[in-house]
Parts: structure tokens; sequence; C-alpha cells
């Protein structure tokens, strides 16, 4: 039997609450699901009425309202439909990064692959595009439950190096993404944040809906070292001689600035935003955030 | 600033500690890859200025830290003339040398450079606070403590100022400073530990002085000098020595002053000399460079006899006693002379000693008195030799060995020879007198028999004389008064010692010659002193030529009592024989009176009151009898204080091994009222060192 992907975690997955991810929006997909559609529908849930014209059914006429009124009522109902859902997965040198148990990157895609579970089993279909400097990994997004495992084994298939980073995976997102679907980026958002959040405003506007899961280690979160150390960057050749405790206060407040002003970037843009500790665990992360925008 | 424990600065060198720290833990850094150091940059961006500022701020104060304990340990100190109210007022113990040597007598005109001190010395004692200690020690030879145990009894400093008089003797700086630092060892540990040097530090002060506190931490010594320039050029009359010239005469004196030049000009000045009332002047040879000496030499007959006193002078300058130096001259005594008769004959011209004690007898107003003594040849054996001047051997055999040595003894102690050939002296002198013979004998050579009608003509005459010699002095060289017949001599053979021959025969063989025996000369004479092979005896010049002899052999075997002596020396006074007093008159008038009971049998009295520089003057009381022997000598200065060049004081410094680089320190000439006060900076330096503590405390804890 051959090796399961190790992304495809089956004990993270039964952690998983039974909160489901339901879209706020409407969603134009082309399966019915359990996600509101911007057009009418077959559902029996009634939208409006519409006034007849000719080539409407007639067993749609409303013939209460036409008894009432003496005017001839469509009535409408919404369509139900599923969600074509993107994970863009930064792939960068920064995310090789992690003092515990997981990188930040795996921390992605242990979140990926929670999430896509998630989503598939609502039958929603689930993409993933993860970019690196020499890999460009595209999978094409199916609603199919069997879909995880190709997701999870191109997920560990990827190794984060190189500078290039989530912005070409979002670029390359906004050539495939259509209206009024959803993707998730992950990413310590490392590169240039400016070039992420042009990005991420072009996909806004094309209706997609967006939630940045901001992931960071517990040490870039804390900055918990106390000797004289030599850091040298992951993505550049920049190295500094630091004494640790005597920049700590700096860093934690230059940090804070950018989340405070990542955060800020991504309301402003109606973006959910979501920052993810490597330290927790991932099911208390997708759960957290599941719950946290209310459920559906 | 100065330093009392200076070696401690060496700690200085921890400095380097920090420093090597700061260098250690930028080696040490570990290293990170780190993916948020955006952040870091960005942190440090802001802070990079305030840490490097502040890790800078910590180094230096690491490394002042260190610096500044490290001169706090060595104690720094300094002088100055406003104290201020704190740390500036160490009690201190200061022993004060006072240098009251005769050369401080030197005056520029108006105050002598003692007088300074003195008022220089008052007026640091009014300054001298309640709780310091002080001591005051001459620095004059040897050097005293007049107050030789620290005080807080400024007043009996004082009194001892004021009585304080100039010493006639030299400087003892060295002793002076053993002796202050003696004084200093028993000092409370507390106090600060001073010597203040009051002198005019002129050359011969410091000269040969080397630090007398052995491996001990040296006191702090402060050089007080208070000789104004024109009191230091000086000429000096280093001594005078008087010389008989007994080839001139017997009244003649060589009189040779040596002069010295202190001053920096060249000295062309007239040298007098003043005996018996005249007056003689003299110029050196060539002007006298400035720190040069040079010595003039004057001939003087003396007319009197006994001590004449006599002055040598040179121009007035700043430092009068060694302006003028006296002298004594001595005329000389009688010349004794032994006659060893070695061929006595019962007829008076025929005997060998005939014509040559005809010669020596003394005419009535002769000024050289000899005195003769004629002996046999056995005699000698128990001949005292003590008062014998010169012995002339006449004719003599060969002499038992015994005798021999004492002969040989009588001549190396300066006693002169004469010995003249005869039938007896034969070729065993050679073995017999090998210690004295100028040349080995070979044998009688015969030129003609006397007899002869034709000797006149045959006979050797005197050719060849040594003119130069002081023998031959008297004869002129054109005049033949050196004539004579020779029909017999001795032919002499070999060369011994340094002889040399003075007067030969016109065939070129020698007639005199000489050789030098340590003290004393040796004369031999190759043919008779009788007419037996010459007829010498009974020629105009045979006269002076014995007299000659007697005078250049009679030099003196006698050590006469010294003429002159050192002030504070011994002058022993030989006691004559029935004296029953002596008294001594001192220059300054005072009189002292010996009895027979301060000499004794050994009849020599000695001296010892000898402070004042001058001519003294003993009279020796014979009793039963008014008359009275007079004699005098003279008592003179050290001439070693004349030099009143300033030294120079940091070369002293060093030798002292004072000065910042070594334990204790000087100070520079201070100027009259305006006296210097220690300041203690180590206080200050400690202060400091809290501080920066402090400072380098709260920086390291802001991290």
């Amino acid at each position: 039997m051959p090796d399961q992907p190790k992304y495809l975690d089956s004990k993270l997955f039964s952690r998983l609450g039974r909160v489901g991810y339901k879209a706020r929006r409407p969603m134009e997909g082309r399966l019915s699901g359990i996600h509101r559609s911007p057009h009418r529908g077959a559902s029996i849930e009634f939208a409006e009425h519409k006034e007849y014209t000719p080539g409407d059914e007639i067993r749609h006429i409303d013939w209460k309202a036409a008894a009432k009124s003496d005017k001839y009522y469509i009535k409408q109902f919404e369509k139900e439909s599923n969600l074509k859902v993107y994970f863009v997965i930064d792939a960068s040198e920064s995310m090789r990064y992690g003092s515990g148990a997981r990188t930040k990157y795996e921390t992605a895609g242990y979140l990926t692959a929670a999430l896509s579970y998630l989503f598939l089993v609502q039958a929603d279909a689930v993409g993933l595009i993860v970019h690196g400097a020499e890999t460009q990994t595209y999978v094409p997004p199916r609603a199919a439950f069997s879909h995880l495992y190709p997701l999870c084994t191109a997920l560990e298939e990827v190794e984060p190096q190189g500078t290039v980073g989530v912005a070409a995976g979002l670029e390359r997102l906004s050539e495939l993404a259509r209206r009024r679907e959803v993707a998730f980026v992950l990413s310590d958002l490392f590169d240039d944040a400016d070039s992420v959040f042009q990005l991420l405003r072009r996909l806004r506007a094309r209706r997609l809906s967006v939630t940045l899961f901001h992931v960071l280690d517990p040490d870039e979160l804390t900055f918990p070292f106390h000797k004289v150390t030599r850091f040298e960057g992951m993505e550049s050749a920049q190295r500094v001689l630091a004494e640790p405790r005597m920049i700590r206060d700096a860093y934690l407040q230059e940090l804070g600035r950018f989340l405070s002003e990542t955060k800020h970037r991504c309301l402003e843009n109606d973006i959910s935003y979501q920052l993810v500790d490597c330290a927790v665990p991932v099911e208390v992360v997708v759960n957290r955030f599941l719950t946290g925008r209310g459920g559906g | 600033m100065s330093f009392e424990l200076p070696l401690y600065l060496w700690g200085a060198l921890a400095a380097a500690i920090p420093v090597a720290i700061h260098l250690f833990n930028r080696r040490r850094a570990e290293r990170k890859r780190f993916a948020a150091i955006e952040f870091i940059l960005r942190s440090r961006k802001n802070l990079i200025r305030r840490m490097k500022l502040r890790q800078l701020l910590v180094l230096l104060a690491r490394i002042a830290l260190l610096v500044i304990l490290a001169i706090a340990l060595a104690k720094p100190f300094t002088h100055t003339d406003r104290l201020t109210s704190f740390g500036g007022m160490t009690s201190s113990a200061t022993v004060y040398v006072f240098d009251n040597s005769w050369s401080m007598a030197a005056t520029d005109g108006t105050t002598s450079n003692l007088e300074r001190a003195r008022e220089r010395l008052q007026e640091l004692l009014r300054r001298t606070r309640g709780d310091e200690m002080v001591a005051l020690v001459f620095a004059s030879r040897p050097a005293s403590a007049p107050i030789g145990r620290l005080t807080y009894d400024v007043s009996r400093l004082r009194e001892s100022l004021a009585s304080v008089v100039l010493s006639t003797k030299e400087t003892d700086m060295l002793g002076a400073l053993r002796l202050a630092d003696s004084i200093l060892s028993k000092a409370p540990a507390h106090l600060q530990r001073e010597i203040v040097v009051l002198s005019d530090h002129s050359r011969h002060v410091w000269s040969g002085v080397e630090a007398p506190w052995g491996l001990g931490a040296a006191p702090i010594v402060r050089f007080e000098s208070i000789a104004p320039t024109s009191s230091r050029e000086n000429l000096a009359i280093r001594t005078v020595a008087v010389e008989p010239a007994p080839d001139v005469s017997p009244q003649h004196f060589n009189v040779v002053v040596t002069i010295a030049n202190y001053t920096k000009r060249a000295f062309f000045k007239p040298i007098e000399i003043e005996i018996e009332g005249r007056t003689v002047k003299g110029y050196l040879d060539q002007p006298l460079a400035p720190g040069k000496a040079a010595q003039k030499r004057f001939l003087i007959k003396v007319e009197s006899k006994g001590d004449r006193v006599g002055y040598a002078r040179i121009p007035a300058d700043a430092l009068a006693f060694d302006n003028e130096y006296p002298f004594l001259v001595r005329q000389n005594r009688s010349i004794s002379v032994l006659l060893v008769n070695g061929a006595p004959r019962t007829v008076p011209y025929l005997d060998e000693s005939y014509f040559v004690s005809l010669a020596l007898q003394p005419r009535a107003d002769a000024r050289t008195k000899v005195r003769l003594q004629t002996i046999r040849p056995d005699e000698l054996a128990t001949q005292s030799l003590t008062d014998v001047d010169a012995m002339f051997l006449l004719n003599v055999a060969a002499l038992p060995r015994s005798v021999v040595r004492r002969v040989v003894g009588f001549v190396e102690k300066g006693g002169g020879l004469l010995i003249t050939s005869g039938s007896n002296v034969t070729p065993d002198y050679n073995s017999v007198f090998r210690e004295l013979l100028p040349y080995t004998v070979r044998g009688v050579k015969i030129v003609v028999d006397p007899r002869s009608p034709e000797a006149k003509l045959r006979a050797l005459l005197f050719g060849k004389v040594d003119s130069r010699h002081p023998l031959f002095r008297a004869f002129s060289p054109g005049r033949r008064l050196l004539a004579g017949h020779t029909s017999q001599f001795l032919l002499l053979e070999r060369r011994l010692g340094d002889a040399k021959v003075l007067l030969s025969f016109d065939n070129g063989s020698p007639a005199l010659v000489e050789r030098r025996v340590k003290a004393g000369r040796v004369f031999f004479f190759t043919t008779t002193i009788d007419r037996d092979w010459s007829d010498f005896a009974i020629q105009s010049g045979f006269l002076p030529f014995v007299h000659q002899i007697a005078r250049v052999l009679g030099g003196g075997t006698r050590v006469p009592p010294p003429t002159s002596v050192r002030v504070h020396s011994e002058y022993p006074i030989e006691i004559d024989k029935n004296v029953e007093s002596v008294v001594v008159h001192a220059p300054n008038g005072r009189v002292k009176q010996f009895s027979s009971s301060h000499w004794g049998r050994s009849r020599r009295l000695v001296y010892r009151d000898t402070a004042l520089p001058g001519v003294y003057l003993v009279e020796q009381s014979l009793s039963g009898s008014r008359r009275r022997l007079v004699s005098r000598f003279v008592v003179t200065l050290g001439h070693s204080d004349s030099d009143l060049r300033p030294a120079e004081l940091s070369e002293v410094k060093k030798r002292l091994r004072l000065g910042s680089s070594s334990r204790g320190t000087t100070l520079a000439r201070t100027p009259p009222g305006q006296p210097k006060q220690r300041l203690n900076l180590w206080p200050f330096a400690i202060l400091a060192v809290v501080l920066i503590l402090f400072a380098e405390t709260a920086l390291a804890a802001k991290r």
C-alpha cells in the first residue's frame, strides 16, 4: 500500500467540528449545493414575485395573487449552488521557517487539507494553487471527495524555496477564477505586501470571497530569543547582529504595526483575515475560523 | 599630576578586558535564519543609534571604570596654589633640609643665599598647619639634625633656624637626605611624607648623590631654590701647592695656584701672590674657559727664616671665601750628610773625606746649613739613619749584606746616596749593591800614570754634561767650571734600572751616573773624590759640585709636618723637648692652651678645633725659659663647593628615582611667596569610579 500523503490526516479530519462553510454571498456554481446562487432556481425557498411575461412557465403563476390583484404574477424561487474554492498557498523560502513541530508551510498545508475536506464534504469544488520559485502547482477545482487525495499529494510535493511567493499564485488565480468564487490565501505575507493586496483587491472586484490566513510562527510572534544572535534573512542576503533582549520591544512593536496594518487593509477590502499561529492546532484554527464567521 | 604608587598604572591595561569581551561576544554570536528579519532590521533602524550609543557607552563606562580604578590605586596627586575644600588638605610630615654649607655664603651683592634660605623657610613654617609634623636637618658635612624627631612644635624649628650660622663645612646632601628619610620613616602612617630641600641647588650639592631610600617608597621631594642667577658667577682658587725649588736656591719656592672658572665667561685677570709684604701678579698663559681649571706657577723667594704666610688672590665675585687662599712657606731645614770614609788616613789631605768635608763646611753666613757626620764603614751597622738626608760612601769596600739592606732601606725611603770610587770599589759591588748601582762595575781603567810627565796631557777631562739636571743648573754651560784631570776611573758595564749618565769624560766614559730607587736616588762617581785618581778636588768647580750633590740628595727622608689641612681636620703638632705648654691662636683670635698632659710621652698634640679657615699660630713655651718656639699652619676650605652653577634637576630627579615614572615626585622651582600645596586626586577618582559603576549598571540593566 502506497504511503498516504502526510496532509491526508484522518485524525485531523475527525477532530474537525460539524460546522460547515456557507457562503455569505450568492455563489455561482455549476452544481447544486448548499450555497445561495444569484440565479433563480428550483429550490423550495420563495424568492420574489415577477410579473408574468409571455414565455414564462404557466405553472409558476401565482393564482392566488392573480385573484386578488387581477394581474398575473410568477412565483420565483432561490437557486442553490455549490462553491468553487481556491486555495492559494505561499511557498516561498520564508514559509519553511518553523520553530515547533510544523513549519509555516506545513501549517498552511494542514489548514488547506482540513478546509478542503470540509468543502468536499459539502460537495464544493476545491482547487489549489501553490507557487514557489521552481514549483508552480495547480490543482483544478473538483467537487468529488476523492479530489482530496490529489490535493494533499500536491501539497506534499511542493518544497518551499525562493523568493517567489503568494503574489505569483494570486496572479495565477486572477487568471483562473470567475466571479463569485471563494479564495483562501495562506501566507506569511513577508513578500511585497503591497502587490499582494493589489491582487487581492482585483479579486475582490470580481466578487470573489477572499479569506487571508496569515500564517506566522510563534518565534515571529513573540521573538523569544535571548543570546546575541546573527540573524540571516531566508529570502534575502540580509544579515544582522542583534542582541534580542535589546530589540524585542521594538521588534514586537514593528510586528504589531505590520499585523494591524494588514488587518486594516483586509477590512478595507472586505477580506476576511485570520491570524494563524503555527503553535495552535489546525483543527482549533479551523473551528475558530468557521465559528467566528457565524457558522455559515 | 603625579603618582605615589605609579606601578598600579599598569592595571589600566585591564581596560582591554571589556574590549576583548565585546569583540569575543561579537564573534561568538549564534547564527539563525529568520524569516521576519525585515522587522529586526526595521526595529534596529529605529534602535540602531540608541543601541549603538548604549553599547558604546557601556563599553566606555567599563573601560573608564578600570582605567580610573587603576589611576585611583596609583594614588594620583598634584600641587596647586589654591586648595579645594575636598581632598586637598592632606596632613603631612615634612623634613626641611637646610643647606648651611659655606657655598651658601654666595651673594648677589645684597643678600646671601643663606639669608634667603632662612627667610624662605620662615615663610614656609608660617604656612604650616597645626596637624603637620616637621623636622629640620642641616646639610653641611656631616649632615646633622637639630630637630631630629618629627614634632608639631614649629616654634622649635624657628628657634633653631634663628641661630643657624654659616658652616665652613662642605655640603653633604646625600647624608642629609638619608637622615631626613630616616626621620620620616618614624612618621605616623597616615601622614604624607615630604622632604623640602632649601639650597642653592648648585652642581656640587647634587654631585654624586644617589637615591638613599633603597627599595622602599620614596618620600615626596620638593626643591626650593633660593639662589638668584647673579649669585652663581664664581671663580675659585682650588688649591695652592708650595714646593721648594732647591735647584734654584734653598730660598726659592714654586707656588702653584690652581684656578677653576665656574662662570659663563673666560677668565683672564691677574692672580696675586702676597708674601712678606710683597705682591706678585701673574696671568694664566691663556684665558681660562668656562668650566675649566688651570694652574699658574709662581717662583718666589723667601728671605726670612721660619714659617712665612702667603696669600693667593683672585678678583672678587659672588663667593668671597674661595677668592683668597692662604699658604705657608716653610724654610728648608738643614741638610744632614753622613760621610762614610772608606779610606781614612792620618794625613788629612790624604784622607778620603778630607776635600768633601772642606767643601761642605758651612760658612758663618751661609743660609744652607749642612750638618756633617763622618763615620767608618764598620760603624754603619749601628748608625742611626733617622735624621740623615744624604749619605756619601767614599771609597767604601763592599759592605756586609745586612748593612747594605739598611742602606737600601734608607734610599728607598727618600734618602740620597753618593758612591765615589777608589781602590776599594771593585766588581764585588755588582752583587752587594745590585739594588742601588746604576751600572755594573767592570774594573779600573788606568789612563795614565799621574806621576808621569805627560800625565796632564793624557789625563781625561770632563766632557758631556746633562745640563738639564738640577745638579748642573748652577753651572753655566759655556764656562768649563767642571775642570779636572782624571788619570784613573772605573769602567762601567751594564745599565741597571733607569740609570742615566749625567757627566762623561771626554773619551765618552761615564763620570757620574744616576739611578732612582723608589723615593730616593743614587749617584755613582766613577773616579775618586780625593786626589788619588783625579785632581778635581782642587779645582774651582769641586765646591759647588759637592754642594749641589748634597742639596739634591738631601731632599729629605723625614716627612715634615704638613703646612695646611682642610677645615674640621686634625692637625698634628710635634712637641719639642722641654716644652711645658702650647698655645694655639685661631684666626678669629680665640686662644686654646694645652699642657703636657695633653700630649704625654708621644710628644704629639692633635689639634682638632680647625673649624675656621685661615692661619693658625702655634706657640710652644719652653720650661725654665722665656723663649718660645713659633710655628704656623694653614686651614683651608674644601674646593668642591665652589661650583655654583645650577644642577640639572631633571637629572637629579632621575638619580633620586623621583618623578611620575617612579616612586615619589618633585616640584618645579616654586616662585617665592607662592607655596604650592599637595592636592590628592584619588578621592575624586574613587568618586568617579562609583558614579561610572552606577551609570554602567543603569545602562546594562536597561535592556
